[in-house]
């Protein structure tokens, strides 16, 4: 071995124990807790089964939860994809000098943790908070802000909007504007332009950006739990009670199971898309 | 009939008026070139006609139909123009038959119509056999072929070209300037054309539009704006010349240093140059018949350019001239010699 390579694999190897330690064995932990048996003195007793994976699967409690899960996911996802794409097309295309602001502005979700930011949106959506008492004052009807899905949704698109408008300027940055106006030129309104050119070419950043918000969706955990307020039913939040009723065991198997059909999903997207973005290289 | 008429078209960016109140008549037919140095208005007043940035005044009328005035512009998409840009601007995600194919598809034609019409133009273009690939299998010039096709398909009232040539290599360049030539007298549609680089103008225009500070400073056939320059700075654009600062001495004469020279024509005011292309004078070992503009130089360098030789001199007064003789004159650097400036190719010019 030359002393380059040697040196590459010296470097690469923090980061090699780094996620064998803290990402490959407790994910490991994961599988072999989810084929074992319940127990209420330690996280799991002995002797393997598969029983836990065929309740996750076939219990219509869990399997509704799940898609639940996934079609709030999938909501979730085209409503921050709205949201964000005249986001990210301005952002990619001004010329203003408030640019880095606008910028600062996407990313200001992230900049606080998630649990203060969900209390932020308990304090405005709550059945007496800040836009129930604006109603009251109004005289007019108090409105079910938080407590459903509603308020889950909207929480969760405003956490995960830098997630979709960030690869989307990505791609949209890299479209000369010629391209536009070329269509433009040849009789092509801004709708056309927009389907025709605009779109197509946005794909990359589009399947990117989808794919992190899906993902993120289907394992948020505080916002659902919050919000929700025991009222809306994510697979996480069934995950975490299952720790509480000492179901370890089970609750690993619904966390396997929703890891691997999220996959699916993003596996199924990702051939649906590449189909689309072909030819474009 | 589709002539193109600007009238005092103005645009401004902030306090910069980077296109000053135009006034410019494009014949059914001709291909105009807007030429003149970066910065000079050339390319936003082409902009202006696609109509992808609005005028601050003046007007746009095609064919005596108004597009744009200072209330109401008409849309890139409702002009009937082509533009043809330097990026070539091919849409990447389509094949090359899908990106000529496009402008008809827009209006509606049906779909046997549109295959042949295509393949037509790929014909005429030498381009039917790459029909199905995409745009980033092929050279620039291959490219900015295609971008012509798009354009012309669509059989435009006015052919918009913002520098398509910039971005080839030399060769390709001057092999092109050829195939728009050809293409132009084909199709024969009024076309603005973009440049910088004088030599594209000088080939492919019928009317060459000399800018510069957003304005025009002269307009015409590539000859008169050669033979003929309206101003010193369109004798310098125009290269090869030479331009001495001079003094007016009466309708036929100036100064330059204590030189006295014969013009053809002096203008009676303002600060005066003198602009003397290279090749238009006389460099020999004595002095010429007659001795009317005439003067004595040393020769300060010579380069020897294989069809021509390159000569620096310098006149009495110290001011310098460029001169390019026949291969065969042959005079040492340091040498005396004479300068015959032939009184018509001596142009008294405002500054």
């Amino acid at each position: 071995m030359s002393g380059i390579a040697r040196a590459k694999w010296l470097l690469a190897a923090p980061v090699g124990a780094m996620v064998f330690g803290f990402f490959m064995v407790p994910y490991l932990n994961i599988v072999v807790m989810s084929l074992r048996q319940p127990s209420t003195t330690q996280a799991y007793g002995p002797g393997f089964t598969t029983d836990n994976f065929v309740k996750a699967a076939t219990d219509p409690l869990y399997v509704v939860t799940l898609l639940d899960t996934l079609r709030l996911a999938a909501m979730i996802t085209l409503i921050t994809l709205a949201l964000a794409y005249p986001v990210a097309f301005h952002l990619a295309r001004t010329e203003s000098r408030w640019r880095g602001v606008l910028y600062g502005l996407v990313l200001s979700p992230l900049l606080v943790g998630v649990v203060i930011r969900t209390f932020g949106w308990i304090i405005l959506l709550a059945n007496n908070g800040l836009i129930n008492q604006a109603m009251r004052q109004l005289d007019l009807p108090r409105l079910q802000l938080m407590y459903n899905e509603f308020g889950v949704v909207l929480a969760l698109v405003h956490i995960f909007l830098p997630f979709m408008v960030l690869p989307l300027m990505g791609a949209i940055q890299g479209i000369d504007p010629r391209l536009e106006e070329a269509a433009r030129s040849l009789g092509a309104d801004k709708r056309r332009v927009f389907l025709r050119v605009l779109l197509p070419l946005s794909m990359p950043g589009i399947q990117s950006g989808c794919i992190l918000v899906f993902v993120l969706a289907c394992g948020a955990y505080v916002t659902p739990l919050l919000l929700g307020a025991g009222r809306v039913h994510t697979t996480t939040t069934v995950v975490v009670h299952q720790l509480e009723l000492f179901l370890w065991p089970f609750g690993a198997a619904l966390a396997l199971v929703l890891s691997l059909v999220g996959l699916m999903v993003v596996w199924l997207y990702a051939r649906l898309s590449g189909r689309v973005l072909r030819g474009q290289s | 009939m589709a002539d193109l008429v600007l009238g005092g078209l103005t645009k401004r960016f902030g306090t910069v008026a980077a296109v000053d109140g135009i006034d410019l008549k494009v014949e059914h037919g001709l291909l105009c070139c807007l030429l003149g140095p970066s910065g000079c208005g050339k390319t936003t007043t082409l902009r202006l006609v696609a109509g992808f940035i609005e005028p601050d005044g003046g007007t746009i009328a095609v064919g005596g139909k108004l597009l744009s005035d200072a209330r109401a512009s008409l849309p890139p998409e409702r002009r009937a123009m082509s533009m043809i840009f330097q990026s070539y601007a091919l849409w990447p995600h389509m094949t090359l038959f899908d990106n000529v194919a496009y402008g008809l598809v827009l209006r509606g034609l049906g779909r046997e119509a549109i295959r042949a019409k295509v393949e037509e133009f790929l014909k005429a273009i030498r381009m039917e056999a790459l029909a199905e690939r995409y745009p980033g299998e092929l050279s620039g010039g291959q490219q900015q072929r295609v971008a012509l096709a798009r354009a012309l398909i669509v059989e435009p009232e006015i052919l918009l070209l913002d520098e398509p040539l910039s971005n080839l290599d030399a060769n390709l360049r001057e092999e092109m300037r050829f195939e728009l030539r050809r293409l132009h007298d084909r199709y024969r549609y009024t076309t603005l054309y973009v440049t910088h680089d004088q030599a594209e103008a000088m080939s492919t225009a019928d009317l060459i539009v000399v800018m510069n500070h957003g304005r025009i400073e002269q307009a015409g056939p590539p000859e008169t704006i050669y033979n003929r320059p309206a101003s010193a700075f369109v004798a310098r654009f125009i290269g090869g010349t030479n331009i001495l600062k001079a003094r007016r001495l009466d309708a036929q004469h100036v100064a330059v240093g204590d030189l006295a020279l014969r013009c053809a024509s002096v203008p009676a005011t303002g600060d005066l140059v003198v602009s003397i292309r290279m090749h238009q004078i006389a460099l020999a070992a004595n002095r010429a018949e007659g001795t009317a503009n005439t003067a004595a130089v040393t020769i300060r360098r010579r380069v020897f350019l294989g069809a021509s030789n390159d000569y620096l001199v310098e006149l009495a007064d110290g001011s310098q001239l460029r001169v390019t003789t026949t291969p065969e004159t042959d005079l040492a650097v340091g040498a005396r010699a004479w300068v015959g400036l032939p009184e018509r190719h001596c142009l008294a010019l405002a500054e």
